[in-house]
């Protein structure tokens, strides 16, 4: 008795807020659907930022997130909530790469415009009303690597962090660094390890390399959190900034930070804000029937302390 | 064939103890054959070795006349020798059906289990052994005797024709123990030979062909049941004759220090009033169900009562939980030492320290270690626990020990009022005897003493006055000169 | 009966533990020689990493080895983590700072993100130990729910921003050997605790019998209460370490941590039936965990390989104890 009394109010809790959720929104003609893969992801927030305020300066258009948490069988159910909801595009922040054929089907046979942003989709073509707004993780990683290389004089050991395993960007721009080095015979890979993205493991992968004691001359991170956990490393051994050379990818201001410290070498800068603004164009475009390129390329751009000021406001 | 099984000679050691010393056991086709001993005799470690649990380090087994090796339960099963537990091994939330047949249940072409021919073969076996169960009912909502009995008939459903027994009465009412005593019957007249382990001498002569005693894991003797009285039983178990199970002092009462007026508590008992005095033993008897249990559990808190009044040396006192009650100078020897008693993975120094723990043994949230071990080892010597030490895991004592650490347990927090429930369920006669002296020095001391028992010899012999309870109402109070069997039985299943 | 005998057979039980962290030493240092041709083990700074990268999770096993002693099991102490560390962090940010979450609240004594990291553990804690000791909710599903929901608190505090630009005095909690020397003390703390106080006879007490231990008087609901909160307390400051360590608050940090620390408890003999295990057995599960992801690095072994690995020893060495234990019982 008392029990259901409680279901019930929870209930109707449930159904208030959703009401008053989505009482503002009723009132837009044009809904985007945007699923991200994390919301607690340092650089993607910055993506997601740039799709809200770009939201807002477009009349008629409201935005709505959704956070997979990482996990793929999520994002394809928000993906079907989408769909039966019925917005009028779906932007795709993709958990892993490999499940976008699936999700592009679901968008094709419902008819729904749908927009892959930042994590390229593995589809060998993508259909019409399917595009993707990105930059091209290879080009990341060579940027990176090829930096570091010319600031180690084309010679020297190599330790590369890895995100976490199975995604895309981890892939990619591994292979990359990988194919860089392998270009310059007087440079070696000696460490590769799994960071998982995270600095707190880049702090213990570099305190774990540092005292066993191989050299290392260079260090390059899949991402800038990484990255800066090796600084961190380096400054709790003691080690003098750039002792060193460490590369990220991702332009972050905690990176830009280091960069501007001379702890960092290098950085890749990922245009976040260009892949948010391409991507919400891109929907909208999609959303009033307009033609969009398959892919809409944002180009990485390389950042040193000679250039880092520019990004700062980025 | 004269014998259906044949042990020779087992033998068997576990690190620092000799469990068993060449013991044999002959058990005759169509006979109940008794084996008797205190705890920690090494009846147990026999049943087992016979069911195949336990390898034996020497001695034969010969089953049929055949020699054998029983290296699992399983095999032991495999040449018709079946184990009914103490702790009963039935799966609670499956049928009685599902229970009886599990990895033998019928199946349909479809190799989907045949739930008609499943009901239909378990309704054949309880015809045979006059069960009345209903097949399809869950396990858990069966009463302790039923269980007992699906255990029985699974047993039979293996076409077992050893089985072995350990204290199947222990937590039975007398009515279900005359039924389980009639399918025993029965099983023996059908050429089964049952092996029936007992603490409860009665039993024997009611049931038994032949009794085996073990003591200290030696055979002290096989005999006919025919041929042996009581008292040289007791004899043959604990070594020396005793001729005083039930040694009550008679000591002098002193004021009331407990007094019960309409004690009620919902769905459990109503208007049940006595009084206790010092160096009183009041044994409160009953049926199983009669709510006797219930009221020592509202006296310590553990069920506060819905009405009524309880008042301590005179004074009307609120009792909401065991800590209360601890206050007011209360201890209660639960009637389940496995399930409310014991810590059974902690030492004994532990188990017997804990409920005295917070008012005695604490300095500022530490434990005064050496203090506690002091009087705990002194309280074990008292009591004569038998342990290797007090680091011991309580869970290797005997039964009896156990007990009497538990008792121990509530010396320590020198009560003035000792309610006990059950206080020599399932402990040898020797542990018996001297938890009887125990209570009763403990009245001589001065202490209020109510005492909760199944087995009437113990009420009569013990208790200074009886109250006797039915269907949740105190049915009569008598005093020591009047209680008898009879008038207690007619107060209590009228 | 006397107190050599107890100690005799404490020391027995860890040894046993032990014999697994050194056999599995001498594995690294048998293929760091013949991979690396170096020591593993003879490099005192590698030692201390080895125990640093697993402090934080040794501070949750600390808090989960009680938990698991009263017969329940904490999955939330991997979010209580993120929730406090980004609380924390909050708190700790240097004034100057244009995405400050408190602008108003910056250049704060060190010693307040502490006690407020450790404040919502004990919060958390508190709510945890209340669902399970005073309604019939189970501790998986109670601390179940809390996982979900701190995380998403965690989440939700910023938004999902990472909080960072930490002050100093602040992130030196995190640097160095301080994270070591922050387990190791609440280690002595919680050994002593379980081994001689009221505190700890009555968490062995409930996990061994509940119901024999409300018999005996002990507040069985409260002492629950109470082990949840300490748990929540050690997972709060498990998120004050990692936050001052890592200079910045994330909400995705501490994630499966919790069962980083559950494995670390069970490896060293806590008996997720309740009523058994020790500190010491715990912080050896630890040290076991951290040795192997310092041995693998070491040796450059393949990370595909690694997890697989991890979870395989992880199974054995709890069956090698358990077979053991299994062994001296019936013989």
């Amino acid at each position: 008795m008392r029990r259901s009394h409680l279901v019930l109010l929870l209930l109707a809790t449930c159904v208030a807020a959703a009401v008053a959720c989505s009482a503002p929104r009723s009132r837009a003609t044009t809904t985007i659907g945007v699923s991200m893969a994390y919301f607690d992801d340092n650089w993607l927030s910055i993506l997601r930022d740039a799709m809200v305020e770009h939201g807002r300066t477009l009349p008629d258009v409201q935005l709505q997130f959704d956070d997979a948490q990482g996990d793929v069988g999520k994002q394809l159910s928000q993906i079907q909530n989408f769909i039966a909801q019925g917005v009028s595009a779906i932007v795709v922040n993709t958990v892993d790469s490999a499940a976008t054929p699936k999700m592009t089907r679901l968008a094709r046979d419902a008819g729904v415009p749908l927009v892959y942003v930042n994590r390229t989709p593995s589809d060998a073509t993508l259909p019409d009303k399917v595009v993707f707004v990105g930059s091209d993780e290879i080009q990341g990683g060579t940027l990176e690597m090829e930096e570091l290389a010319r600031q180690m004089n084309y010679q020297g050991n190599v330790a590369i962090m890895v995100g976490e395993l199975a995604t895309h960007g981890a892939r990619f721009r591994t292979k990359a660094t990988e194919d860089v080095i392998a270009k310059y015979p007087r440079m070696k890979i000696v460490e590769k390890q799994v960071g998982n993205w995270q600095r707190e493991r880049g702090l213990d992968l570099m305190n774990n390399w540092l005292t066993a004691g191989r050299s290392i001359n260079a260090v390059a991170s899949n991402n800038d959190e990484m990255a800066i956990g090796a600084i961190m490393a380096m400054q709790q051994a003691g080690l003098p900034p750039g002792k060193i050379l460490v590369g990220g990818v991702d332009a972050t201001p905690d990176a830009l930070a280091e960069v501007a410290k001379g702890a960092m070498a290098v950085t890749v800068f990922q245009n976040a804000r260009g892949q948010g603004v391409g991507a919400v164009d891109a929907a909208v475009k999609l959303a009033k029937g307009e033609h969009v390129d398959s892919f809409v390329w944002v180009p990485f751009e390389l950042v040193t302390k000679s250039n880092y000021q520019s990004f700062l406001k980025r | 064939m004269k014998y259906l099984l044949e042990a020779d000679l087992i033998r068997k050691e576990f690190p620092g103890v000799l469990a068993l010393d060449g013991v044999s056991l002959r058990v005759r086709p169509g006979s109940v054959h008794a084996v008797m001993g205190e705890n920690g005799a090494g009846k147990s470690t026999l049943m087992k070795i016979i069911a195949g649990s336990y390898q034996p380090d020497a001695g034969s087994i010969c089953v049929r006349g055949q020699a054998c090796s029983l290296p699992s339960p399983l095999a032991a099963l495999n040449r018709g020798i079946a184990m009914i537990h103490q702790e009963l091994n039935l799966m609670p939330p499956m049928t009685v059906a599902e229970n009886i047949w599990i990895r033998r249940e019928p199946l349909t072409r479809m190799g989907f289990v045949d739930h008609r021919a499943l009901r239909q073969q378990t309704l054949d076996l309880f015809e045979q052994l006059r069960i009345e169960i209903d097949p399809d009912d869950e396990v858990r909502a069966l009463t302790i005797a039923e269980r007992q009995m699906v255990e029985i008939a699974r047993a039979v459903s293996y076409h077992s024709d050893i089985l072995i027994m350990d204290e199947p009465t222990s937590t039975l009412t007398e009515r279900e123990v005359e039924h389980l005593f009639g399918i025993i019957a029965g099983l023996a007249a059908a050429g089964k030979a049952i092996v029936y382990i007992t603490h409860r001498i009665p039993e024997v002569f009611r049931i038994a062909d032949d009794v085996s005693v073990l003591r200290d894991g030696r055979l002290v003797g096989t005999a006919a049941v025919a041929e042996l009285d009581s008292d040289r039983l007791i004899g043959m178990m604990v070594g020396r004759a005793l001729d005083q199970l039930f040694p009550k002092e008679h000591v002098p009462l002193g004021d009331v220090v407990l007094s019960v007026r309409n004690l009620s508590l919902a769905h459990a008992f109503a208007d049940v009033s006595f009084d206790v005095r010092a160096g009183e033993i009041l044994g409160i008897a009953g049926l199983i169900g009669s709510g006797r249990t219930n009221v020592a559990e509202t006296l310590f808190g553990l069920t506060p009562a819905t009405s009524g009044q309880i008042a301590i040396n005179g004074v009307v006192v609120r009792v909401d939980s065991p800590r209360t009650a601890m206050r007011h100078g209360m201890a209660f020897l639960t009637e389940d030492r496995k399930d409310t008693g014991l810590f059974l993975w902690l030492d004994v120094l532990d188990n017997m320290e804990m409920a005295a723990l917070k008012s005695r043994f604490v300095r500022r949230g530490f434990v005064r270690e050496a203090e506690a071990r002091a009087e705990c080892s002194a309280m074990a010597g008292t009591l004569r626990i038998k342990t290797p030490d007090l680091e011991e895991r309580i869970e290797n004592l005997s039964g009896g020990n156990q007990q009497k650490a538990l008792v121990g347990r509530w010396l320590l927090t020198r009560p003035r009022i000792l309610l006990l429930d059950e206080p020599t369920r399932g402990i040898d006669v020797g542990a018996k005897a001297e938890i009887h002296r125990l209570i009763s020095q403990l009245a001589g001391a001065g202490a209020a003493v109510i005492m909760i028992s199944s087995e009437l010899p113990e009420i009569l012999g013990m208790s200074d006055r009886v109250v006797v309870m039915q269907a949740g109402c105190v049915t009569g109070i008598l005093d020591r000169a009047d209680a008898s069997q009879v008038s207690i039985m007619r107060l209590a299943a009228n | 009966m006397s107190v050599q005998t107890r100690g005799r057979r404490r020391r027995w039980h860890e040894a046993r533990i032990l014999l697994v962290l050194i056999a599995i030493a001498l594995v690294f240092e048998a293929i760091g020689w013949s991979v690396r041709g170096d020591s593993f083990l003879f490099n005192s700074q590698r030692l201390l990493v080895m125990v640093l990268q697993v402090s934080i999770v040794g501070l949750l096993a600390i808090g989960v080895t009680q938990v698991i002693i009263t017969g329940g099991i904490d999955l939330s102490s991997g979010s209580i983590v993120a929730l406090s560390a980004m609380i924390a962090a909050s708190l700790a940010q240097t004034s100057g700072n244009a995405r400050a979450v408190f602008p108003a609240l910056t250049d704060l004594p060190f010693i307040v993100p502490v006690l407020a990291g450790i404040a919502t553990g004990a919060a958390a804690g508190a709510i945890n130990g209340a669902l399970i000791a005073f309604t019939a909710i189970p501790p998986f599903i109670a601390t179940l729910g809390m996982m979900v929901t701190a995380r998403g608190l965690a989440r939700y505090y910023t938004r999902g921003q990472p909080i960072s630009l930490l002050s100093d005095t602040y992130t030196r909690i995190g640097e160095g050997a301080l994270p070591v020397l922050i387990f190791v003390a609440a280690a002595i703390i919680f050994y002593i605790a379980l081994r001689y106080t009221r505190y700890g006879k009555f968490t062995y007490a409930i996990g061994a019998n509940p119901q024999a231990a409300r018999v005996s008087g002990i507040d069985v609901g409260r002492h629950l209460v109470l082990v949840y909160i300490i748990a929540g307390c050690l997972s709060g400051l498990g998120g004050v370490v990692t936050s001052a360590r890592a200079a910045s608050g994330q909400a995705g940090m501490g994630m499966s941590y919790e069962l980083d620390a559950i494995a670390a408890a069970v490896i060293g003999g806590t008996s997720l039936a309740g009523g058994i295990g020790r500190i010491s057995g715990t912080v050896i599960g630890t040290i076991i965990l951290g040795v192997m992801t310092s041995g693998f690095t070491f040796i450059g072994f393949d990370a595909y390989i690694q997890d697989i690995v991890k979870g395989v020893v992880i199974v054995l060495a709890v069956v090698a104890d358990q077979y053991r234990q299994r062994k001296r019982r019936t013989a």
